[in-house]
């Protein structure tokens, strides 16, 4: 047995600046395929407005990151236990001020994510859009995931979210996943062509982390509740996930 | 050569100014030395006859009483009963202070002394590098206890109010009524976070308030100065100014605040250019689906 040190999480911030591209389903899987590989996962949702994580999992947290928000309970204690293996903080949907309000506690809330022991890797599944929170979080991060697929509004928000972030923190590294493309070619075009305007307009390359296919076992997945990796382990899916997961599981921060 | 010109002028300049001071000064010292009058009442004087020149004019030619007119605060008759005069003129003075810096109607500081205060607490932040906090609060239905319950009681109602909500503030902070039903405050050494709570907190006490059967709301805008920009007073009052319209245009009871953060980043970072985005949107020119 490996004396285990006290060893300091990876956070990993999972954006895409425009909704429904589907962050929330990749960052659940990667973490069921981290946690399948023996990794302690934390997934903090961050999508205040609109939470979802819990809602994929098919599970009903008694207490969600709004109590560590309003009230006086550390993050700590409202961490669930998920089916996949891996740790969650919800999030509360529909809680109006909560987007603004965090803002007001987000460094404590940095302060909570650096100081919880014992995970090797941190997602923090972030709500869409270029709003402060989201911004935020990502500059708390080690490692910056963004989520593009082949829709152009998809691929100009994914560019601006990383000229801003570029601009404002001197962020010049990001790792991309393309989510439901045909075939891996499509998957690597898109991806080429997301990196030839970094290259050329920012002047750093982005690293391609995988791309996940379209496939209609996802929305049976997310319409079952369950999660998809774990479901059918031996799906294309599944394999691309364990792939990306095996990647970032050789991650440091 | 002709660059050093406008130096010498300049250096010139300000030694005139000094010496007509000076010269000032002195003439003044000498007249009183030559009078015997002034100079013993001042020696009696002490500490204080910087502060409060006055001047027993008997015996005095009229010349010198119109030279003294310009320098001193009061010129009054050798006559007249010298310790009341003082106190009725200290009382005066005071007086004359007071109103202009305070509100009249609810006792608290008036939006004069509000924006006095707000320079000096941005010069304090910009030296100490902390950031200050100002928040501009306004009643939602003020006028339907106006309306309802007459003027005078509206009145009443602000004057309390107002009072009582100093009380919930912390001793640093200063509240002023900026006129209507619209109160300032000013929070030193405070950041938003901070700030922001004490906004909930006066706006619960507020929500708790019922006024012979009147439940009152307020809408709060909120700034902070962040001591590393530039934004000058005024821009920093309309900075809150502007969120008070935001939280009112919210619905009532709100509360709406920016910072010199991140949020003004964002706006300052240069957008995707048409270029770009012209290449972005370029890539399904490429390959046409399927």
């Amino acid at each position: 047995m490996k004396a285990r040190k006290k060893k300091k999480p990876v956070i990993v911030c999972i954006t895409s600046g425009k909704g429904g591209v589907g962050k929330t389903f990749l960052t659940v899987n990667l973490a069921a395929a981290l946690a399948r590989k023996g990794k302690k996962i934390l997934v903090v949702d961050c999508d205040f407005g609109l939470a979802n994580v819990d809602i994929m999992l098919g599970i009903r947290p008694a207490r969600t990151m709004k109590d560590v928000v309003f009230g006086e309970t550390t993050l700590r204690d409202v961490i669930v236990k998920t089916p996949g293996g891996f740790d969650l903080v919800p999030a509360c949907s529909g809680v109006r001020d909560m987007a603004q309000l965090l803002y007001e506690r987000i460094e404590m809330i940095k302060e909570m994510l650096l100081s919880l022991e014992g995970y090797d890797l941190i997602l923090l599944d972030t709500g869409a859009g270029m709003t402060e929170v989201v911004l935020q979080f990502n500059l708390l991060a080690d490692r910056n995931i963004l989520v593009i697929n082949r829709e152009l509004t998809c691929l100009t928000d994914a560019y601006a979210m990383i000229k801003v972030l570029y601009q404002l923190f001197g962020r010049d590294f990001f790792d991309i996943i393309v989510n439901s493309s045909t075939d891996e070619k499509e998957g690597d075009r898109i991806f080429r062509h997301l990196d030839s305007i970094c290259r050329r307009f920012l002047g750093f390359p982005l690293t391609h982390l995988g791309s996940v296919h379209q496939d209609e076992d996802v929305p049976r997945s997310i319409m079952n509740q369950e999660i998809l990796v774990q479901a059918s382990p031996h799906s294309k899916i599944a394999e691309s996930c364990a792939s990306m997961a095996g990647t970032l599981s050789r991650w440091r921060a | 050569m002709n660059r050093r010109m406008p130096k010498k002028q300049k250096i010139t300049g300000e030694k005139t100014a000094v010496r007509k001071k000076a010269d000032k000064r002195q003439s003044i010292e000498k007249f009183i030395k030559k009078n015997k009058v002034i100079s013993d009442w001042l020696r009696e004087g002490g500490a204080g006859r910087g502060e409060l020149l006055m001047i027993l004019t008997e015996k005095l030619p009229r010349a010198d009483r119109k030279k003294l007119e310009h320098t001193a605060d009061a010129v009054i008759e050798l006559g007249a009963d010298l310790v009341r005069r003082i106190i009725e003129i200290e009382r005066e003075n005071r007086q004359l202070r007071s109103l202009s810096l305070t509100d009249e109607l609810t006792g608290l500081y008036n939006k004069r002394f509000f924006k006095m205060q707000l320079g000096v607490e941005m010069a304090r932040s910009k030296r100490t590098g902390q950031p200050c906090c100002m928040a501009i609060l306004d009643f939602d239905n003020f006028k339907e206890i106006n309306d309802s319950l007459g003027h005078s009681e509206g009145d009443r109602f602000l004057k309390e109010v107002g009072l009582l909500m100093r009380d919930r503030l912390r001793p640093t902070d200063f509240i002023c009524r900026l006129g209507g039903d619209e109160f300032g405050i000013l929070m030193p050494a405070t950041g938003l976070v901070d700030a922001i709570g004490i906004a909930r907190r006066l706006q619960q006490f507020i929500m708790d308030i019922h006024w012979k059967k009147f439940i009152t709301t307020a809408s709060i805008g909120m700034a902070e100065f962040d001591p590393s920009e530039k934004a000058a007073l005024e821009e920093f009052f309309n900075m809150a100014d502007i969120e008070l319209y935001r939280a009112k245009k919210d619905g009532k009871n709100k509360i709406s605040y920016t910072s010199g953060g991140i949020e003004r980043r964002i706006a300052a970072a240069e957008p995707v250019s048409l270029h770009e985005r012209e290449l972005l949107l370029k890539m399904k020119g490429e390959k046409p689906p399927k």
